[in-house]
């Protein structure tokens, strides 16, 4: 199975639980069912709302306007699945990485002498 | 489509690692194949306790992260050797277990932790693990307290399996955890109580913690010498199989099943 690959002009910020937190039931509802998901095509977000799919479209535009959630398309079929924001690194393992790699390169260097 | 349990606790050292390792070879034994992800990319050590040799480990959850060309395959290993061990002979022959090791390299910790990751990998990596090995259950063994993976993993799981001790800390940390997982709809939420004095009355216990968070009590387990001179160094429902910690095991695989 290939990796998901993104579309990066639609890559966003992502949903983070305090966003998650902010929205409202209904829209709090559907994306943590989303998540459980994984994916789900907009026939089986409908079906989950009981709406018809124009409607369930309607209903899933704000949040993909505001990037928590990103839209696939595979053949005739849309699919949409939730978007996290990326996980940061952490500055204090970023010196300690720095300093090793800096560490490494000058005995390599002192070994090409 | 592949469950998705998590094991989580706010505080380190409640015997998460030890609980995840016993509750998927459990119910392996009953025949389920059974995926156990260690995401505790921090503090990882897991596959010690299926005693997966490290010089056999290639590849681990961090090159999967990192890696683009990295399969769920190439980092998956097939531990069921266990459950042929003269203990596990009573398993059903069916059951499977997979494990996913995080890497236990300084530098490798060092550079995940200083570079981050795409969360969303992660994500996908379960999925393509369930999909690729067939996975009835896949545990997930997460990093104690909040961040952005275990939010993940908790928001993904079917199944939440929550441990506790009975110390206050871990009482008020427990509270933070399940508000968390309802926030996020988890369907099923378990509490367990682990390194419970014997001499305490368990049901007065069981009843004190149920009525604080208003969750099943899926098993309060005894703080337990035969557990502390194992000592991470096997599975205790393969090493101990009528022990009464191993048959409190056996109830809270029923409760995920249930």
């Amino acid at each position: 199975m290939a990796k998901f690959s993104k579309d990066e002009s639609s890559r966003s910020s992502g949903l983070s639980f305090r966003e998650l937190q902010k929205l409202p039931k209904p829209q709090h509802h559907l994306v943590n069912w989303i998540r459980r998901q994984n994916q789900a095509s907009l026939l089986d977000i409908a079906i989950h709302l009981c709406q018809d799919e124009e409607t369930a479209l309607k209903t899933l535009q704000p949040l993909l306007e505001k990037g928590f959630l990103e839209e696939t398309i595979k053949g005739e079929e849309r699919y949409y699945r939730v978007s996290y924001p990326p996980k940061r690194g952490q500055s204090l393992f970023k010196k300690l990485a720095d300093k090793k790699k800096a560490k490494q390169e000058s005995s390599e260097d002192s070994t090409d002498l | 489509m592949t469950q998705i349990v998590s094991i989580h606790s706010y505080r380190g050292g409640t015997g998460k690692s030890n609980m995840t390792a016993n509750l998927a070879t459990t119910m392996a034994m009953l025949g389920k194949r059974v995926g156990i992800v260690d995401t505790d990319i921090q503090s990882p050590g897991i596959h010690i306790l299926f005693r997966l040799d490290e010089t056999k480990i290639n590849k681990t959850l961090n090159d999967y992260l990192w890696d683009d060309d990295c399969s769920a395959e190439q980092i998956a290993y097939d531990v069921s050797y266990v459950l042929n061990e003269p203990n596990g002979a009573a398993s059903n022959s069916n059951g499977k277990i997979f494990l996913i090791p995080s890497s236990m390299k300084s530098e490798d910790i060092a550079t995940i932790l200083s570079e981050g990751y795409d969360v969303e990998l992660l994500q996908q990596g379960f999925y393509e693990v369930g999909d690729t090995f067939e996975l009835d259950y896949l545990f997930v063994d997460t990093h104690p307290g909040l961040n952005e993976e275990t939010l993940l993993s908790i928001g993904l799981s079917s199944a939440l399996v929550i441990i506790l001790r009975p110390d206050q800390q871990d009482y008020l940390g427990t509270a933070v955890i399940v508000e968390v997982a309802k926030e996020l709809e988890v369907p099923k939420m378990l509490l367990v109580v682990n390194k419970a004095l014997p001499d305490i009355d368990f049901g007065i216990l069981k009843d004190k913690v149920h009525e604080t968070y208003q969750l099943p009590v899926a098993g309060i387990l005894p703080l337990s010498t035969e557990m502390l001179r194992l000592g991470s160094q096997g599975l205790f429902c393969l090493q101990h199989p009528d022990h009464p910690l191993t048959k409190e095991v056996q109830r809270i695989v029923s409760h995920i099943q249930g």
